[in-house]
């Protein structure tokens, strides 16, 4: 296989965003280095300008529809990935002008944690882009390199260490995976890119690759049985580290899982169908009844995460245009909810110092603001209209009804109703217990302006989720020949025994 | 353009709320109350606009605001419907809003909770938008529940006084009952039609069997008699005066209490499938016509005397429904709006100059000392008792007019003599309160004065409009109004009445109403110990009336009471065995909880180890060591990986 590479100014031009984010990460090193006295908040607000304006860029090319395919198709820019790249782009900036005030824990290197996380971006980035083999592996392993540092930051605290080693050796472990996936499949099929495997025949060969590059993306997004990292990570890691985490890279992953699964497994269908039910299941019903026992916030984030890729699996496993266009609006709802939770989270372990549930007491009290943007988040992750994640959950339900998948909606509910138990559990300290200590808290700005903006998302797309629907729908065109999929897809004799 | 417009008429009151709502507190009163009147003035203008625009090119229009929910079957979209019924409803709602808005701004001057007031009333007037512009059930029954909640924060304004919090509660409870009905009405048109819009259900509607139309209609009805104060849900309305008179005035007279009567309209191809749900609404508009007129004989509360008769006006309406004269309900809809929230108002002037005093038997001889209030109150008094040529002449007569001319003697007999008892009560009221000699506390006269021209303004535009208004409904049956909404109002069966029988029947009204003058003036002011000694004489029946035909009482003895008992023994239950339960499961989801937390800390972790490493110290000094775990955690995906091969493997032949 041979690439022959000419990079003409138009190629160069859909590269973009990435290339600006790579200067831009070029000048946040230098500047950090030349500049020793520098201020943390000044280079966080360098980093942020360089987000905003890549942002910008993505926006503009959404809208003037630039799209278009790179290095022989391993690279594709189309509304799918600039979706993703902006959401990686919008929760970065999030994540980063939250961590302003947690920065002064960091004994060392402040400044290269900026580089970090936008270096993991980048790599997210590409991810979004992703349309090979080749080019998923190594923008996996380039976005996730820069995470191994970022999770064991606090280098004085165990918890953080220990959190990096487990992660770093689980990670190691998934890219193995992922590289034994790859090779299956290339040996069975002898292709790369997605768009060349539609037709592959299934064979064991073939669905054992997959099942494992599956796992691999699995681990990523912190899907059940591929989910043991997540709780401990989350729980040491610096907390703006875990809300990039719980976000950033689950976007990413789902970009590649709808490529993969969308375009190159059509003739899986069946196969991941039952994969996808299966894990959706087991997510959601692990996530919810074990995160009841949490007493750590960030346990319990780490776990009501869990359940709620297990609803995004919903989405994926109806094979559906509307499933999809579901679950690319679940992804933002959650983004807007669980981001929000978690800034409220780093304003009150800033203020409290804990992270503990018990410490929550009386929170309404010591802090309106805080324990109000956390019930709102908390109730949209639940899923309470009129806000946003009630109208995720009610797309995502839907597009499996008319899939006719009412085991997973069955199982779904119920565990709609389990979650609200213990988010509630966290809403009642907030509100009737009394507190230990009454003094005020204080909430800087930037922690505030990250809530605001989480609060705004999560209120307005409740209420007026139709730009956002409009957005999502137009963002994956490329599905619309899934609307309906028994006239495009072969329907196998052996039928998916949890249809209805 | 006039899409546009639409949009924003329910939007500036929004505005005012969220400003007043949110910083009410941080700008004067003066702010706040511009802020509200000035934004249902807006809205009043752009629904001029409209108007003009529907006037003149007759087509309505269709507004989507915004999309909300869609799915499946299911569509819902915040969006507007104006048409000529519409048009009518939001003239009455913001125009006669406006007016008592501005109103009101004299007569809550120096209320505490000034600025509460103003949102709660814009809260309102945003509600009874969405209420008469949807263009589906859903933003309807928004609507519907939204003026509802504002109903009971606006009776119970004065939260401290303990009447007026239960007022509001027992508004809200028996609204519900009406809401309940109303539910069901909305679940069986999407069961029927597949859709909650009115003009695809309209479309469809001849698809639908009698029963179910039946069904529909009566559920329907249900709705509209909790909203609308008829038999037997009426008993809210009377208490309901316990808010301030402003609020009376808007929600329980010119607007919300008519939703019921616009929402009848709106249906009537439904109604109009079925005689039996046809003859029920008839049946029970004429029954509250007459029995709430009956009780206003005797009250002494001069906003429950108004009370009474705006149940008995609904009445009317209602009525009108249920013989199939929609336009005249409408009609008569938007003169009541006219004369009775002048006649609330000018009430309010009378109880603000008497600092309070709402007891017709404290007041007595203000003729004079309040010219202009009086001289306002005798033109709604005229207009209601429906002496030509006011408005309230015109729109009752066309009730009662066909009524007869469409063969329903008996609703005709019941309207007829509600209608004498309409006028003899306004009447007395009129003479007890400012004819004779003065009955007033000492200190409540000292300072008896006319109220400022903020107030008297609006007054004096309702009274225009109460002695104007009957004409756009001239000549009776072929007016302009008539026109106006025959596209949707439905028009008449053909036969129309001979010019000598409408004229007969316009004669022996104006009969009837003058009679009840006469007989009001003979009894208070020619032969003043006339109704005691009536009284005297007939104890028991003025007792009953006095006491409202006991209906509170009964509906304590046979509900309320019963119903209390009932929750207290609910509530026994809920604790002891209910709660019970609720704990036993919640501890059953702890133990799970527990018990997987402890299944991955002992077992799976133990059992990884007794295969992996053969014993179960190491475990724990790889746990002290802290990253031992990692081997699990890899474990568990191997073991998951399995599983996962396995499911495939079971369910394909591969």
């Amino acid at each position: 296989m041979t690439f022959a590479l000419t990079i003409s100014p138009s190629d160069l031009l859909l590269l973009l965003p990435e290339i600006l984010l790579t200067l831009w990460l070029c000048l946040i090193l230098i500047i950090d280095f030349s500049f020793p006295r520098l201020r943390n908040e000044q280079l966080a607000f360098f980093s942020i300008a360089g987000l905003a304006a890549t942002l910008g860029c993505l926006a503009w090319f959404d809208i003037a529809d630039i799209t278009g395919s790179l290095f022989g198709n391993m690279f594709v820019l189309d509304g799918m990935a600039l979706f993703f790249k902006m959401f990686i782009v919008g929760s970065t900036i999030l994540v980063v002008l939250s961590s302003i005030d947690f920065i002064h824990r960091f004994k060392f290197f402040r400044g290269e944690f900026y580089f970090l996380v936008v270096m993991s971006a980048l790599g997210m980035m590409f991810m979004a882009s992703a349309n090979d083999l080749l080019s998923v592996f190594v923008a996996l392993e380039f976005s996730t390199l820069g995470l191994y540092v970022l999770v064991s930051y606090l280098r004085e605290d165990m918890a953080s260490n220990e959190a990096g080693v487990k992660f770093f050796i689980l990670g190691i472990f998934a890219a193995a995976l992922l590289a034994y996936g790859i090779s299956l499949v290339y040996g069975e099929t002898g292709k790369l890119v997605f768009s060349d495997m539609t037709s592959a025949q299934a064979t064991p060969g073939l669905a054992i690759g997959f099942l494992l590059i599956f796992a691999a993306l699995g681990f990523k997004i912190g899907a059940v049985p591929f989910h043991s990292w997540i709780p401990d990570t989350y729980h040491g890691s610096p907390t703006p580290v875990t809300a990039f985490l719980s976000i950033a890279p689950k976007g990413a992953a789902f970009a590649i899982l709808l490529r993969m699964f969308f375009v190159s497994l059509a003739t899986f269908k069946p196969v991941w169908i039952l994969l996808l039910v299966a894990t959706s299941i087991l997510s959601m019903t692990y996530g919810n009844i074990v995160a009841i026992a949490q007493k750590n916030m960030k346990r319990l984030l780490a776990y009501s995460g869990i359940a709620q890729i297990g609803n995004v699996l919903i989405g994926l496993a109806t094979g559906t245009k509307m499933g999809s266009d579901a679950m690319l609006f679940y992804l933002l709802t959650y983004l807007f909810a669980n981001l929000g939770a978690f800034a409220v989270v780093i304003a009150v372990s800033e203020a409290i110092g804990s992270d503990e549930i018990n410490d929550y007491s009386g929170l309404g009290r010591r802090s309106p603001f805080l324990a109000f943007s956390m019930l709102i988040f908390l109730l949209s992750l639940a899923g309470v209209p009129p806000l946003a994640g009630f109208i995720g959950k009610l797309y995502i339900f839907v597009a499996a009804v008319k899939e006719g998948l009412y085991l997973l909606i069955t199982v779904g509910l119920i565990n709609v109703v389990i979650s609200m138990y213990y988010y509630l559990i966290v809403v009642k300290k907030m509100y009737v217990t009394e507190p230990h200590d009454r003094s005020p808290l204080k909430v800087s700005g930037s922690i505030k302006a990250v809530v605001y903006v989480c609060l705004a998302g999560t209120l307005a797309i409740g209420i007026y989720p139709q730009p956002v629907t409009d957005w999502v729908v137009s963002a994956i065109m490329m599905f619309s020949q899934l609307a309906d999929p028994t006239a495009s897809l072969p329907v196998p004799p052996a039928v998916v025994p949890f249809g209805g | 353009m006039t899409d546009l417009l639409i949009k924003l008429i329910p939007l500036f009151p929004l505005l005012a709320v969220i400003l007043n709502g949110l910083v009410g507190r941080r700008y004067s009163h003066e702010v706040a109350h511009r802020l509200a009147w000035g934004s249902v003035g807006l809205s009043f203008l752009c629904t001029i606009s409209v108007f003009v625009d529907i006037l003149r090119t007759g087509t309505p229009h269709e507004v989507i605001a915004y999309q909300w929910i869609f799915g499946g079957d299911l569509t819902i979209n915040l969006a507007y419907l104006v048409d000529p019924l519409t048009c009518i409803m939001l003239l009455v709602v913001t125009g006669v809003g406006f007016l008592i808005h501005v109103y009101s701004v004299g007569y809550m001057h120096g209320e505490e909770g000034f600025t509460r007031f103003f949102t709660y009333m814009n809260l309102f007037m945003v509600s009874m938008l969405l209420l008469v512009m949807g263009n589906n059930y859903v933003v309807l029954f928004i609507g519907w529940e939204g003026v509802g909640l504002c109903s009971y924060l606006l009776i119970g304004y004065y939260y401290d006084k303990v009447s007026a919090a239960k007022a509001a509660s027992k508004a809200f409870v028996v609204n519900r009952i009406g809401d309940a009905g109303f539910l069901l009405a909305i679940f069986l048109i999407f069961i029927n039609f597949k859709t909650l819009d009115y003009t695809k259900v309209f479309a469809q509607v001849s698809e639908l069997s009698p029963e179910m139309a039946t069904a529909i209609a009566l559920c329907l009805l249900v709705g509209a008699v909790g909203k609308s104060a008829q038999l037997p849900l009426y008993t809210w309305l009377p208490d309901a005066m316990e808010g301030p008179t402003p609020v009376s005035a808007l929600i329980h007279a010119a607007t919300m209490v008519t939703a019921g009567v616009y929402m009848i309209v709106r249906n009537h191809a439904i109604f109009d499938l079925s005689t039996t749900a046809m003859t029920v609404v008839g049946i029970i508009g004429g029954l509250t016509a007459l029995f709430a007129a009956t009780i206003g004989l005797v009250q002494t509360d001069i906003k429950r005397v108004l009370a009474y008769s705006t149940v008995s006006q609904l009445g009317y309406m209602i009525l009108g429904c249920g013989i199939g004269a929609y336009t005249a309900a409408i009609f008569h809809l938007m003169t009541h709006a006219f004369f009775k929230a002048l006649l609330f108002l000018s009430a309010g002037s009378v109880i603000h100059a008497l600092s309070g005093e709402q007891d017709i038997r404290k007041m007595g001889g203000l003729s004079s000392k309040i010219p202009w209030t009086y001289r306002l109150f005798l033109v709604g008094t005229i207009a209601i008792a429906g002496i030509p040529p006011l408005a309230g002449f015109w729109s009752k007569d066309e009730i009662l007019a066909h009524a007869f001319t469409h063969d329903h003697y008996l609703l005709y007999g019941m309207a007829a003599i509600g209608a004498f008892l309409t006028s003899f009560y306004m009447f007395r009221l009129i003479y007890l309160t400012f004819y004779g000699a003065s009955r007033m506390d000492h200190h409540a006269e000292e300072h008896v004065h006319e109220s400022s021209t903020v107030m008297v303004g609006p007054l004096m535009a309702l009274g225009v409009l109460s002695i104007l208004g009957g004409f756009m409904g001239f000549p009776p049956e072929h007016g302009w109004i008539h026109e106006f909404l025959a596209p949707v109002a439905g028009v008449g069966e053909g036969h129309d009445a001979s010019t000598g029988l409408v004229l007969t029947l316009m004669m022996i009204a104006t009969g009837i109403a003058l009679l009840g003058w006469g007989l009001a003036h003979y009894f208070y002011s020619v032969n003043s110990s006339m109704p005691d000694r009536l009284a005297a004489q007939f104890q028991a029946a003025y007792a009953t009336l006095l006491n409202k035909y006991y209906v509170d009482e009964l509906y304590d003895l046979i509900w309320v009471e019963p119903l209390k008992k009932l929750g207290y023994l609910l509530d026994w239950f809920d604790r002891n065995v209910i709660d019970g339960l609720v704990r036993a499961v919640a501890q059953l989801a702890d133990l799970a909880a527990a018990g997987s937390t402890w299944l991955e800390k002992y077992v799976i972790y133990s059992g990884l180890n007794v295969i992996g490493y053969g014993n179960h110290l190491a475990a724990r000094q790889w746990r002290q060591l802290q990253s031992g775990m990692v081997h699990h955690y890899a474990a568990i995906i191997v073991a998951g990986l399995f599983l996962l091969a396995v499911i495939i493997q079971l369910f394909m032949q591969l």
